[in-house]
């Protein structure tokens, strides 16, 4: 999935920002030039938080599929990494730092809740336009958001943020390792056994 | 499906933006360093229990206001008047053996939590009033059996009713977990009668601008998600064009019942037909406006008529005088707003009586309590025991909403927490 990073690309409808998976070094956004300290500063934190938000939104909603959900994770993490921010020390890139705070953030959740991947993205994922799809009027349609929906929530919370991180979010293997905190070989084997239980679940889809 | 196909899709959903204040309350909750969400980021599931503080700053109440309320209370039937609000009661029994107790009753503002002190005297102090549900909704109706609260949400760049942020309706339990994050299909930017049956069952029918010709109906199923989701229109029965307003909504066994109203040519229709799911199957079952509709225990239509008479199964057994404007149903008693004050009727005398002078929006519950509000304060009352004053219980804006739950023992109010259409939700318990 490498050759996904720099392609895996999705449209924010509101706002219509692209908002894509490639990692921007939030310190040489301008120009190259590190932006103002933000350690101490909350102008400055929230300038690259802004910066990195459209990245961290799409990497909450996917993973938790409700936009409630990803708004009190996003508060969460963004409150955290503010926490610490004195322990940055710049050894990673801040995009993969957020990622990891965010990413933490939004497995808290998935491990509490069971019934985390909700309807709202399911149904998005059917049918690609949540509003129209709750389908009264469409059994055929909710069958396959059901039938979609209990292929998602048959992964496991760590085997799901391997897949939204590698192949929804396309980041490379050590950049999504790194944000998970285990080695390339273990995100490897969540991975193969991710696809492999969603492949055989989503067999069974209606067509 | 395939796995590549899935992941195209995954990708290509949008991403919502913000809730409209996101930044505004993240920038504050930076400013003060702790992040007053600590201790609910421990617990949450979504929704979560907001961070009491934080919201009360946000709703920019005005801070220490305590309000001291004693209560009387009396019959045994529903011995519910000694009430705990938020934190502190004391309780004790008076000389008749009846109980009573004193409520205290502490908001605490921005003021009181300037500084984010994590001691554990300013954490029992600041926990002091209570718990507020962690859902940025406005409150719309409890399910039966207390385990769903309903509320509206704005949808967050889509327009609705009056122009406004359209809202859209979920359903959470009061403990802070969510069966479902669904929305349904239901605009309820302006407001929504909600009607719950037997088996689950469940109607919305939204307003707009006075006007609405849809209900939505639903199964809450047993691990609280809905199912069995209809959308039916409602025509009017004579003219065949879809009715201009629905009155009142009520459940009978599987059979809805709705009191409508159609206008043409400076004349309105009335109607009160019942329906099963397929509203071809429709039955003219009135005449006449109602303004509250419901069942009785043993299964018969109860109908509050606009000019106040009180039927069962269309018979007359009694009459509201002056004519209420608002009415609520619930077992066997009636409750009345309207130029005659807040009054009861009780089913089974047919006997009247008078609960306040005035008052609006009355809510009747099954387990025989009623609430209202009058003043700016919303008010218990037992109907059952006329005697006993209504006592209140909360104070309530002009933009608050409070819905009670069926055993009348916690009220949700939702009040605006800003100018985007979002509220939150403040759960009191009323304990016997």
């Amino acid at each position: 999935m490498q050759g996904a990073w720099k392609e895996a690309a999705t449209t924010d409808v509101k706002s219509g920002v692209s908002l894509t998976a490639s990692e921007p070094d939030v310190r040489a956004a301008d120009g190259g030039l590190p932006v103002q300290d933000p350690r101490g500063d909350v102008s400055a934190f929230e300038q690259v938080l802004r910066t990195h938000d459209n990245q961290m939104r799409a990497l909450a909603y996917r993973m938790l599929g409700d936009r409630f959900a990803m708004e009190d994770a996003l508060q969460d993490a963004y409150l955290r990494a503010y926490r610490a921010l004195p322990r940055f020390r710049g050894e990673a890139k801040m995009s993969t730092w957020l990622y990891r705070i965010v990413t933490s953030a939004c497995l808290d959740r998935l491990r509490r809740n069971k019934r985390a991947f909700d309807v709202e993205l399911t149904d998005s994922i059917v049918a690609a336009h949540a509003r129209d799809v709750i389908g009264f009027d469409d059994d055929e349609r909710l069958d396959r958001a059901d039938s979609v929906r209990a292929a998602l929530e048959g992964l496991g919370p760590d085997q799901r943020a391997a897949v939204v991180l590698v192949d929804v979010q396309g980041l490379p293997h050590d950049i999504a390792a790194s944000v998970l905190g285990i080695p390339v070989g273990t995100l490897a084997s969540r991975l193969s056994r991710a696809r492999s239980s969603l492949r055989t679940a989503l067999a069974e889809v209606p067509r | 499906m395939r796995y590549d196909e899935l992941l195209a899709r995954w990708r290509a959903v949008p991403v919502p933006d913000h809730e409209p204040g996101f930044w505004e309350w993240l920038r504050e909750d930076l400013e003060r360093g702790s992040g007053s969400r600590t201790a609910s980021n421990e617990t949450c599931q979504h929704p979560e229990v907001i961070d009491l503080h934080l919201d009360r700053r946000r709703n920019g109440r005005s801070p220490h206001t305590r309000a001291r309320v004693t209560i009387g209370a009396a019959a045994a039937a529903v011995a519910l008047l000694t009430m705990a609000v938020g934190v502190r009661t004391y309780g004790s029994t008076d000389q008749n053996g009846l109980a009573s107790g004193t409520i205290e009753r502490t908001d605490i503002a921005e003021d009181a939590v300037a500084e984010p002190a994590e001691s554990a005297a300013s954490e029992a102090a600041m926990a002091a009033p209570g718990r507020f549900v962690g859902v940025a909704g406005r409150v719309l109706a409890v399910d039966p059996s207390g385990r769903l609260l309903f509320v509206s949400v704005p949808r967050p760049g889509v327009s609705g009713c009056r122009g406004e942020a359209q809202q859209e309706i979920r359903w959470v339990r009061p403990d802070g977990s969510s069966p479902s994050m669904t929305a349904l299909p239901v605009d309820a930017s302006e407001s929504v009668k909600v009607a719950f049956g037997s088996e689950g069952r469940v109607a919305f029918a939204p307003v707009c601008e006075g006007r609405g010709n849809q209900v939505v109906t639903a199964v809450i199923a047993d691990d609280g998600t809905l199912v069995d989701i209809n959308v039916l229109t409602i025509k009017d029965l004579d003219l065949d064009v879809p009715v201009d307003r629905i009155d009142a909504l009520a459940w009978v066994g599987a059979m809805i019942i709705a009191s409508t109203t159609t206008m043409r040519e400076r004349a309105d229709h009335h109607h009160v037909v019942k329906f099963p799911a397929d509203p071809s199957e429709m039955e003219d079952v009135g005449t006449g406006e109602r303004i509250a509709l419901g069942a009785s225990p043993d299964g018969r239509l109860i109908a509050v008529a606009a000019d106040g008479r009180v039927e069962v199964d269309g018979e007359a057994i009694g009459r509201i005088e002056p004519a209420p404007v608002e009415a609520d149903i619930a077992g066997s008693l009636v409750l009345a707003a309207g130029p005659g004050g807040v009054v009861s009727f009780d089913l089974r005398s047919g006997t009247t009586s008078r609960l306040a002078p005035s008052g609006s929006n009355p809510q009747m519950t099954a387990s025989g309590m009623g609430f209202f509000v009058l003043d700016g304060e919303l008010h218990a009352v037992a109907p059952a025991a006329p005697g006993d004053a209504s006592t209140p219980i909360a104070s309530l804006g002009s933009h608050d909403r409070y819905v009670a739950t069926p055993d009348g023992g916690t009220v949700y109010i939702s009040r605006p927490r800003g100018s985007d259409g979002a509220h939150f939700v403040e759960e009191i318990r009323l304990e016997p």
